[in-house]
């Protein structure tokens, strides 16, 4: 009796991770504490996140949003099991600690063009995952179920550089999506398409999302991008990087270009997180 | 201004980076066949010039033929039989060591680009075997092979390891770090991970290499005839020599030169139909300066 009650307090900080972060299992989709990493540089050690904790639900939508060169990116790595965190850290799917990347979770990276296959056709580069895994009915299936969902199936027999950007980042999320995964990561996927393509994308990916029930990882620099298609927002920052501040965001669903963003709702937390993020320029 | 005029035609998906490059007016695409043609009229009057200076008595040289007698030559030696013999029996083992030879030479250097070890051991010895003339292995090659087709084919297939194994090494550590994130993330296996990143990476420059050593093969197969295996092409031009029969021996070098010609072009279009997204996309890539 005594030992556990005097455990929390040992650390103030272990206290804070074991609240935020320590459920029970697969009630989560992620879950970490008292994550960090360090980049090997030449002067040292440089740390790029500390203490980071948080879960996230089966099926929620999150945002991990924060200035660029914070360490959205390298979080997402490590979640996606591309990047090992630091000795220590504790980081789970699905209730087991993370080894390397899982059956289950796809990610969309930041750059299409560099991604994608260029010499291969868009219904190939989707196929690319199920080659050797399913049989070829299967695959056909349901490469053309995937691709069906982001719109593209006229455009299954050309090839990437024939498209725009917002299809090549169209092919990306199909070719995550016909893994089936229970888990979506996507870097800054709408970050580099023009604003009006920008919008279009974010409502097919709350279609997608409200389709396949995945559980969404959203990096993210845009506020109103975070706010708008999230149930909750992760502010990272500082230097090392936390989460410093964590929102729901109870937005009624489906969402709208117009109305979310007028909703006086949308607007009030847009605002709290702007007053986080000039706290943490200040 | 001209360039203005054609520009509909660089809407055409894929050619729309003709446009962007905007130095090369399209009209030039209009040109093509007409310059092709245009190609020909030099070694046209050339050869003209040469019967005339020869019929004229010009040229004085007794052992230099003719282009008429160079073509009658050619008829009958194919009318008889020899020149499909020889060429059959020169490209068979050219080809046949080409193909030994790329094998070998594209599954070196996967293992040289792929592995750190195996670069590390085995670099020295492969720059330093590169670098000796194929051309100075015959004579051992006949030692050791004695006057055979297979000594041939080991030539041919020698001389066509080395551009191939070292273009496919540099290819194959060409895999960017972001189909690498790719290929971890979709759990690929390493037989994957070779055969659809590391060698369609590859492929551009291997290419490049595989012409390089079928060129390679056909003039080491013809020069191991002349020194060492009594047949084809090159024992052809010996025996040509031998029996002061001038008009054999430039029937016999013009049609390598010809043969030579269409062995590239075939392997061009071989490319571009086995790879069609890799050829256009590379196309591309070069045309938009990217």
């Amino acid at each position: 009796m005594s030992t556990s009650a005097a455990r929390p307090a040992q650390s103030a900080q272990v206290a804070k991770s074991a609240q935020s972060a320590r459920p029970d299992a697969a009630d989560h989709a992620f879950a970490c504490s008292g994550l960090f990493v360090e980049y090997p540089l030449r002067t040292g050690p440089l740390r790029v996140l500390e203490d980071v904790a948080f879960s996230c639900a089966p099926g929620e939508f999150i945002s991990i949003l924060g200035p660029s060169g914070t360490g959205k990116t390298t979080l997402l790595r490590i979640l996606a099991g591309l990047l090992a965190p630091g000795e220590g850290s504790s980081v789970t799917f699905e209730g087991t600690p993370l080894t390397g990347p899982n059956d289950g979770v796809a990610i969309v990276f930041q750059d299409y063009r560099s991604s994608l296959l260029q010499w291969r056709t868009v219904r190939k580069n989707v196929a690319l995952g199920l080659e050797g895994r399913v049989d070829k009915a299967e695959r056909d299936q349901r490469v053309d179920a995937a691709l069906d969902l982001v719109g593209l199936s006229g455009r299954a027999r050309d090839y990437p550089w024939q498209l725009s950007g917002g299809m090549q980042q169209r092919v990306q999320i199909a070719r995550a999506l016909v893994m089936r995964p229970r888990v979506l990561l996507m870097d800054e996927p709408f970050g580099a398409l023009d604003a009006m393509t920008k919008t279009q994308l974010q409502d097919e990916l709350l279609r997608v999302r409200e389709v396949t029930g995945a559980t969404v990882v959203f990096v993210t620099h845009d506020v109103d991008e975070a706010v708008y298609l999230s149930d909750r927002v992760l502010v990272l920052s500082g230097s090392p990087a936390r989460v410093t501040t964590e929102l729901d965001v109870d937005l009624p669903s489906p969402r709208d270009q117009v109305a979310t963003k007028e909703d006086p709702k949308y607007l009030r937390i847009r605002h709290s997180v702007y007053e986080t993020l000039k706290g943490v320029h200040q | 201004m001209t360039a203005g005029a054609v520009t509909p035609d660089t809407e055409t998906p894929g050619r729309g980076s003709a446009s962007q490059t905007g130095a090369r007016p399209t009209g030039r695409r209009v040109s093509w066949r007409p310059r092709w043609l245009v190609g020909l009229i030099v070694p046209v009057v050339l050869v003209a010039a040469w019967q005339l200076a020869k019929s004229a008595g010009a040229l004085s040289y007794a052992n230099l033929p003719s282009p008429l007698q160079i073509w009658d030559s050619a008829v009958t030696l194919t009318g008889n039989g020899q020149i499909p013999g020889d060429f059959g029996h020169t490209l068979a083992a050219c080809l046949l060591g080409w193909v030994i030879g790329s094998a070998i030479g594209a599954a070196a250097g996967v293992a040289l680009g792929l592995s750190r070890l195996v670069w590390s051991y085995s670099m020295a010895s492969v720059e330093v075997l590169r670098s000796i003339p194929a051309i100075s292995f015959i004579p051992i090659a006949v030692i050791i092979f004695l006057q055979s087709l297979k000594m041939e084919i080991v030539i041919a297939a020698w001389v066509s390891i080395w551009p191939v194994a070292v273009s496919t090494m540099a290819g194959v550590g060409g895999v960017t770090s972001a189909h690498r994130d790719l290929a971890a993330s979709l759990r690929m296996s390493w037989t994957a991970r070779v055969t659809k990143l590391a060698l369609p990476t590859a492929l551009p420059k291997m290419l490049v290499a595989l012409r390089l050593g079928l060129a390679g093969a056909l003039v080491l197969a013809i020069v191991a005839e002349i020194v060492g295996n009594p047949h084809g092409v090159g024992y052809a031009l010996v025996n040509a020599q031998q029996q002061a029969q001038p008009a054999e021996m430039f029937a016999y070098v013009l049609l390598t030169g010809v043969v030579g010609v269409v062995l590239n072009a075939l392997l061009t279009l071989a490319y571009r139909r086995l790879a069609p997204g890799f050829h256009l996309a590379e196309s591309r890539r070069t045309t938009s300066g990217r």
